[in-house]
């Protein structure tokens, strides 16, 4: 009986599927994905090593100086450093989504040891961020979504040796966004934003947008943190050009920053680093999951100075500096 | 004699009626995952069903095919084949009718809660096959959770797929 069923059943199986005499089940509920088409994928761990070639910073008083620092200027040969970003989806299903991740980045600079002390300071002392935060997208129906960002970063001196790390100076940073997804290529967020980036406290207004042209092209933006022109070659290979807005503020501390102050009572220092990087950067698979990235571009610095706090305008000492050029080459392993 | 027979029959019946019953259900609880199915994007429907030897599939797993896409056609009207696969030779399959999830196998009841893993998903929009597991609640069995990963199921995404039922 069995085997003369045999072939109804495999006819019903190959049954042309008619949707409309179906409809997804009554008690379901559909939520918007944080998925476009054509985006570049989420990396679920990028090991980097990056590079900026020689630059010469001229330093003099800032504003909130008292009295007058004798103006010098430093050549670096390089500034160079690893970057470990991590990227754990904690929750992931169709309600919500929160991803936690750690960076850890290095910037060790190279200086003569006939440069001035400044440099000297900077040869002697890496500077180096931990980053422990969360991303979490929450769907409210079918077509918006919330997104959050919240991160507490250590950035400073620290070299777990002499300097020890001041949780004290922890840097809380987070941003809200109201969104939607216009369709499977394009959505669109509006928000506020707790932001080192400038080097210094700012709150700031955020944009999204991010957008998928067709097979070949796409935009994908999230101001003022970066924006890029995305030019897809097959969905395991692209190449971005655009820029992004790096930034923070260290706490320098310890007996190093002796020879940093110079005739400076307090050793209790910030310094405020933002720069721009513009560049053009290619990712490519190896196989399905373990990708590379490699980029070059030029580093514009859009403040770079030092003061007792990290949310003051004005800065004890400023520098201006060149605009090096930079390559990082990376190794990622890539979401589903 | 035939006294002691009829008692080993009485005795027997129940356990019998009780183990079939239970297998009846074991197999109802295995086969929860067959249908159609629609992932959270939307974009098409996936129906599951049980391997055919004759397409050289195991008859004990369960395996998912592609019957139903939003965007049938490509932009040249054409139908969309399957054109992000590493082989070139696959390419020019039409995306309607792959089978993209393969070598599902019923794992356990736990609770209400019923697993299937050990098989692989295939993502026409990138090329990439990824390791895959699923569990449908049987509160609720007309949603699945199914889970891509790389490796070990901790680096992964979670879809909730709908049932598609007939109106």
């Amino acid at each position: 009986m069995l085997f003369l069923l045999c072939p109804l059943i495999l006819a019903a199986q190959e049954e042309e599927f008619d949707m409309s005499a179906f409809e997804e089940a009554s008690d379901a509920k559909v939520f918007v994905t944080n998925k476009i088409l054509g985006l570049s994928p989420t990396k679920l761990l990028n090991l980097s090593f990056d590079y900026a070639g020689q630059n010469t910073w001229t330093t003099t008083s800032g504003d909130a100086f008292p009295g007058n620092f004798p103006e010098s200027e430093s050549n670096f040969n390089s500034n160079y450093g690893l970057r470990l970003e991590t990227n754990y989806p904690v929750i992931s299903n169709n309600r919500l989504i929160v991803n936690a991740y750690l960076n850890y980045w290095e910037s060790r600079y190279n200086a003569d040891a006939s440069e001035p002390p400044v440099a000297q300071f900077f040869n002697n002392n890496e500077l180096r961020t931990t980053a422990l935060g969360a991303v979490i997208f929450k769907p409210l129906d079918d077509r918006q979504f919330l997104l959050f960002q919240l991160e507490g970063a250590i950035n400073g001196n620290y070299n777990f040796n002499d300097i020890n790390v001041d949780f004290g100076k922890t840097k809380f940073s987070g941003s809200a966004l109201y969104g939607w997804k216009s369709n499977d290529y394009t959505n669109i967020a509006f928000g506020v934003s707790r932001t080192y980036r400038g080097g210094r406290l700012l709150h700031l207004p955020v944009f999204m947008f991010n957008k998928t042209f067709n097979e070949t092209w796409g935009l994908e933006v999230l101001l003022p943190a970066r924006a890029y022109l995305r030019r897809n070659f097959s969905p395991k290979s692209f190449l971005m050009l655009g820029g992004e807005l790096e930034g923070q503020s260290y706490h320098l501390q310890g007996p190093a920053s002796n020879t940093f102050q110079g005739d400076l009572a307090n050793n209790d220092w910030e310094l405020r680093k933002s720069e721009i990087r513009t560049r053009i950067s290619w990712d490519r698979a190896i196989t399905d999951f373990i990708w590379f990235n490699v980029q070059a571009g030029t580093i514009i610095t859009y403040r770079l100075d030092v003061d007792t706090t990290a949310t003051s305008p004005d800065a004890w000492l400023t520098n201006s500096l060149g605009i090096p050029f930079y390559f990082r080459f990376g190794i990622q392993l890539v979401s589903p | 004699m035939k006294k002691h027979i009829f008692f080993l029959f009485v005795l027997l019946t129940p356990l019998f009626l009780l183990s079939s019953a239970s297998f009846t259900q074991s197999q109802k609880d295995k086969d929860l995952i067959l249908g159609n199915w629609k992932p959270s994007n939307g974009r098409s429907v996936v129906q599951i069903y049980k391997g055919n030897p004759q397409n050289g599939e195991d008859p004990e797993k369960y395996y998912g095919k592609i019957v139903w896409l939003s965007e049938p056609n490509d932009e040249n009207g054409n139908p969309r084949t399957d054109i992000n696969n590493d082989d070139k030779e696959l390419r020019k399959k039409a995306l309607k009718g792959l089978v993209i999830m393969k070598d599902m196998e019923f794992e356990e009841v736990d609770g209400k809660v019923v697993y299937w893993e050990g098989g692989t998903i295939y993502d026409p929009n990138n090329g990439s096959t990824y390791d895959f597991e699923s569990e449908i609640n049987k509160k609720n069995p007309n949603t699945m959770d199914g889970r891509g990963f790389i490796g070990v199921s901790l680096f992964g995404r979670t879809d909730t797929w709908t049932r598609m039922v007939r109106k």
